[in-house]
């Protein structure tokens, strides 16, 4: 796709959006509508985890991509370098040495209850995520904040819920906050048009 | 007279019945390694267990196709949740979780006998130092959620390893949930039977279970209609070619068997005659079969199958008695003029069959005996008990119309051996020809296995990342402890070419069951627990962690210390069992360990590391190219069948000249015998075609048939109405044999195929090869020699 044609693209779904938000108000439907018209993004992040097994909190940082439907990619700069890719239900991983490893979402529901999350919400998908969790929205389109809930027991057992902050169609934060106390927040900064 | 009758009568029905007593009390087995040899070479024994009992044998692959993506999943989940409570099925895998937990359980808990990273370095201050820096790394990464709780247990990481290397680096796609081929459009499942590879019966039951699980799971969703399911697979192959070969035996040989009897019906027109002549058939099978009961303990499903190669030979008895007693004055006259004959002709039969007795292959053996018992009863019957079934003065009064014409043309063929001599030149100079490619040399070529379905085998096997083994690494020792020592020191080696790029992979029984002594090691390198907790509190200064976070790791640790050794028994209950039983073979008296490669590139390379490692005592270590050695299996098959022949050939010739004392006599059988040999060489190999080592046991066959025929030509009077009944006993006999055989090579399987076609051609040419050659040579004998 040429740049002249990206940009029409653009004007004419940003008119879609608008058009559709000025029609009603906003809700977890118009969220998820405009991000169904997401395409790809990426972003740079600045994750910092509080952990009980740490005195101090830890911060990592990189770059995020998404790419619709189904992919997500995590790539981390700071302190070593490593990649995260989420692409359908594998997950591949490489380390800092360069070894390579797969999981499957099925094997590890904890993970996929996190990924999916995060995932579900830049895909606009709320089927699936009204199936892991209980979704509610605050906020207006200039400033809202999605929590998600999980359901499932072997989740709840390590969750307590997954809150998803934005403005208009960018997600802004993503805080996990773990049954033990740990918790993480991340900041993502996406990169301009 | 009439008393002696019924006595030999009873006695031959009370021996049908005792031999049928036998029979049943005879397993029935179809253990395809009867077919492979008994005493094989080192590499070979290795070849053989795999294809017996590896681990590789008992891989079943399953692809669901048809239907959508999300139904395709729903199925795979469906059937693999039912295969998983199925005794038959040690493993089941469809890319969910289930079924692995005893085994991520067990490696957890021995990690620290399991891990080949423990050494005494890696628990030092410095050791755990880089370890923790690590584990900071991995809790800022994306595995954070992953590995957060196993850190403070197992900060060095061994669990985490372990998953890699037992895991394999193979990459599995997954979608919705399930193992998905790379495009997409099947849905994968793996399955490791319980059976045995070679254990037919075993693998049937595991494959009907698959299937059955498959059209239950269909039967419930009502999107699933267009789903099909395939298969591949040793076990699935194995359980195709039996049912294939029952359906080609039983189909082709009631195929021959109808036109058989419809045959004779037509030659006699007589219900009696007809069940007359199959009288020596029947008890010639039924005493093959209790013969080699009795010797082997029990009987090969090929073995029966052959047994209606018995048809050939058998039949022809009765048919010599019945057809040339027209005209001669009874059964009873007939019988005392051919019996020196029909003696001979078993007797050489025997001779030839009896070369099979010495084959190294258990499955050609139970053949001879068979073969030998049968043909010996089918002529005891027709001497003693069919002349006593039928009246003395019983004449065949039927006529072979053609047969006295059919006898002017044997009067006359004489002249037609130039042009047989120059046909049989030309086979010559063909299959001189052709003496570089003559022979069918791999394996494969002998395999029932149609190319479709070894393709699609390919397909699942790169989908799924099964491995696909040509390469093994076997070493013997005398005990277990000892082969698992020597499989040790393999792996080192190994693992340094796989760090070279030497090889891609390989794995190792020592990978789930360590030697005691490297248990022994790997706990000598954990540190007392008061050392320990000095160590780790020096590598903790300086890093952010709570150091009292890891009292979980100094408890694992020092009951890792204290635990017992693990022996085979802690792996019950786990997947990675099977896996060990199938790497380490317990054999009369050694223990073999195997190694399969992945993706060796350089196999001299990995030889000559091999070669520098100090052998076990009493015990060696090589590299065993599975299809080298299993071509090497077929070559020495060859050699041995060819070997055989000559010497089954040899033995023929010696009873012929002692029995005949006159070359030009035993020359009088032998010569049409060699004509037919290269008539039917000749034309198996025109054009392409090339000899598989069915043919030679078919050529066998030919000799011992087309013998008989020789030595009818040699003694009989070919003369007068006499002349014409013996002509014609002939072609019935001859017509009798090309239809039963020529029946079996209308079969797509390669063993019957060529064995049918072999003895098909074969006899028909000796009996044309006969009637030309022998009544030429031994009249211009019969002056000096007494009939």
């Amino acid at each position: 796709m040429n740049g002249r044609r990206a940009l029409v693209l653009g004007v004419c779904l940003l008119i879609g959006v608008t058009a559709r938000v000025a029609a009603g108000d906003w809700d977890l439907d118009a969220l998820m509508a405009a991000r169904r018209e997401v395409r790809s993004s990426s972003a740079r992040f600045v994750e910092r985890k509080y952990l009980r097994l740490l005195m101090e909190r830890l911060e990592s940082s990189g770059r995020l991509r998404y790419v619709a439907p189904d992919r997500l990619e995590r790539i981390t700069e700071k302190p070593a370098a490593e990649t995260f890719e989420l692409s359908g239900s594998t997950i591949t991983g490489t380390q800092r040495n360069g070894e390579r490893y797969t999981l499957s979402l099925a094997e590890h529901p904890e993970v996929a209850a996190l990924v999916e999350g995060v995932r579900a919400t830049l895909a606009g998908d709320l089927p699936t995520l009204q199936r892991h969790y209980a979704v509610s929205l605050a906020g207006d389109r200039a400033r809202w904040q999605l929590r998600l809930v999980p359901y499932e027991q072997i989740v709840r057992e390590k969750i307590d819920d997954i809150v998803i902050g934005g403005a208009d169609v960018f997600l802004t934060t993503v805080e996990v906050h773990e049954k033990d106390g740990d918790r993480s927040e991340m900041t993502i900064q996406p990169d301009g048009p | 007279m009439r008393r002696a009758r019924s006595i030999v009568i009873a006695g031959w029905l009370l021996g049908l019945a005792a031999l049928i007593v036998v029979i049943s009390r005879t397993p029935f087995s179809t253990d395809m390694s009867a077919f492979l040899p008994r005493a094989p070479a080192p590499e070979q024994q290795a070849l053989v267990d795999q294809l017996r009992e590896g681990v590789a044998s008992r891989i079943v692959l399953a692809a669901i196709e048809g239907a959508d993506a999300a139904t395709r999943a729903s199925l795979s989940r469906a059937m693999a949740q039912r295969l998983r409570d199925d005794p038959a099925f040690a493993r089941v895998e469809n890319g969910e979780s289930g079924g692995t937990s005893a085994d991520q359980s067990f490696v957890w808990r021995n990690r620290y006998v399991l891990s080949a990273a423990v050494d005494a370095e890696r628990f030092t201050a410095a050791g755990l130092r880089r370890a923790l820096e690590r584990d900071l790394e991995i809790l800022a990464s994306g595995m954070e959620p992953l590995l957060k709780a196993s850190i403070t247990r197992d900060p060095t990481g061994e669990a985490i390893g372990l998953a890699q290397t037992l895991g394999g680096e193979v990459h599995r796609e997954i979608r919705a949930g399930v193992w998905t081929a790379r495009d997409g459009a099947r849905a994968l499942l793996l399955f490791q039977t319980r059976a045995a590879g070679f254990d037919v019966d075993g693998q049937e039951h595991a494959v009907d279970a698959i299937a059955g699980a498959f059209a239950a799971a269909r039967a419930a969703q009502p999107a699933a209609a267009g789903a099909r399911l395939v298969m591949s697979g040793p076990g699935v192959f194995a359980v195709r070619t039996r049912a294939a070969m029952k359906h080609d035996v039983s189909l082709y040989s009631t195929v021959a068997m109808s036109v058989i009897v419809a045959l004779l019906l037509l030659l006699y027109r007589s219900l009696p005659v007809l069940l007359l002549t199959l009288a020596p058939v029947v008890s010639a099978a039924l005493a093959g079969l209790a013969a080699v009961g009795l010797c082997f303990g029990f009987v090969h499903g090929i073995t029966v199958g052959f047994g209606i190669t018995l048809i050939g030979e058998a039949v022809d008895y009765a048919i010599y008695l019945f057809v040339q007693s027209k005209g001669q004055g009874g059964t009873a006259t007939t019988l005392r003029r051919i019996m020196p004959t029909l003696q001979l002709g078993v007797l050489v039969s025997i001779c030839g069959f009896a070369a099979m007795l010495f084959s190294s292959f258990t499955g050609f053996v139970q053949l001879g005996v068979f073969t030998i018992a049968g043909l010996a009863v089918a002529l005891g019957v027709t001497r003693f008990v069919l002349p006593r079934l039928v009246p003395a003065e019983f004449a065949w009064t039927g006529e072979l119309v053609p047969a006295s014409r059919l006898l002017a043309l044997v009067q006359r063929a004489g002249a037609l051996r130039w042009v047989l001599l120059a046909l049989v030149a030309f086979a010559l100079a063909g299959v001189q020809a052709r003496r570089g490619d003559l022979w069918q040399d791999e394996l494969s070529s002998m395999s029932p296995i149609p190319a479709a379905d070894l393709a699609l085998d390919g397909d699942l096997r790169r989908d799924i990342g099964a491995p696909d083994v040509r390469y093994i690494v076997t070493a013997s020792a005398p005990d277990r402890e000892a082969v698992l020592e020597a499989g040790e020191r393999t792996d080192a080696v190994l693992r340094e070419l796989v760090a070279a790029g030497v090889l891609s992979g390989f794995d190792a029984p020592g990978r789930y069951l360590p030697s005691a002594r490297m248990q022994a090691a790997r706990v000598a390198a954990l540190p007392p627990p008061a050392v320990l907790r000095t160590a780790l509190a020096e590598a903790l200064t300086g890093l952010p962690f709570r150091p009292e976070s890891f009292e979980p790791f100094l408890a694992e640790v020092a009951a890792a210390r204290a635990a017992p050794p693990l022996t085979r028994a802690a792996l019950d209950g786990t997947a990675l069992a099977l896996k060990v039983d199938s790497l380490l073979l317990e054999r009369a008296d050694r223990w073999i360990a195997t190694l399969p490669l992945r993706d060796v590139r350089d196999p001299g390379r990995v030889s000559r590391a091999l070669a520098t490692l100090p052998a076990p005592a009493r015990g060696r270590v090589v590299l065993v190219d599975l299809k080298t050695e299993s071509d090497a299996l077929l070559h020495r098959y060859r050699h041995e069948a060819i070997l055989l022949a000559l010497l089954g050939a040899v033995a023929i010739a010696g009873l012929l000249l002692v029995w005949l004392r006159s070359l030009r006599m035993t020359l009088a059988v032998l010569a049409p015998l060699a004509v037919a040999v290269i008539g039917t060489v000749g034309v198996l190999t025109l054009g392409a075609g090339r000899l598989s080592i069915f043919n030679v046991f078919g050529l066998l066959l030919v000799i011992a048939v087309g013998s008989n025929y020789c030595l009818f030509f040699l003694r009989g009077d070919l003369s007068g109405e006499r002349g014409a009944a013996t002509v014609g006993s002939l072609l019935a006999a001859n017509l009798c044999t090309v239809i039963g055989f020529g029946a079996l090579g209308l079969s797509h399987l390669p063993v019957l195929f060529d064995i049918g076609r072999t003895v098909a051609l074969g006899t028909a040419l000796s009996l044309v090869a006969a009637a030309i050659l022998t009544p030429g040579l031994a009249r211009s004998q019969a002056a000096g020699t007494p009939a």
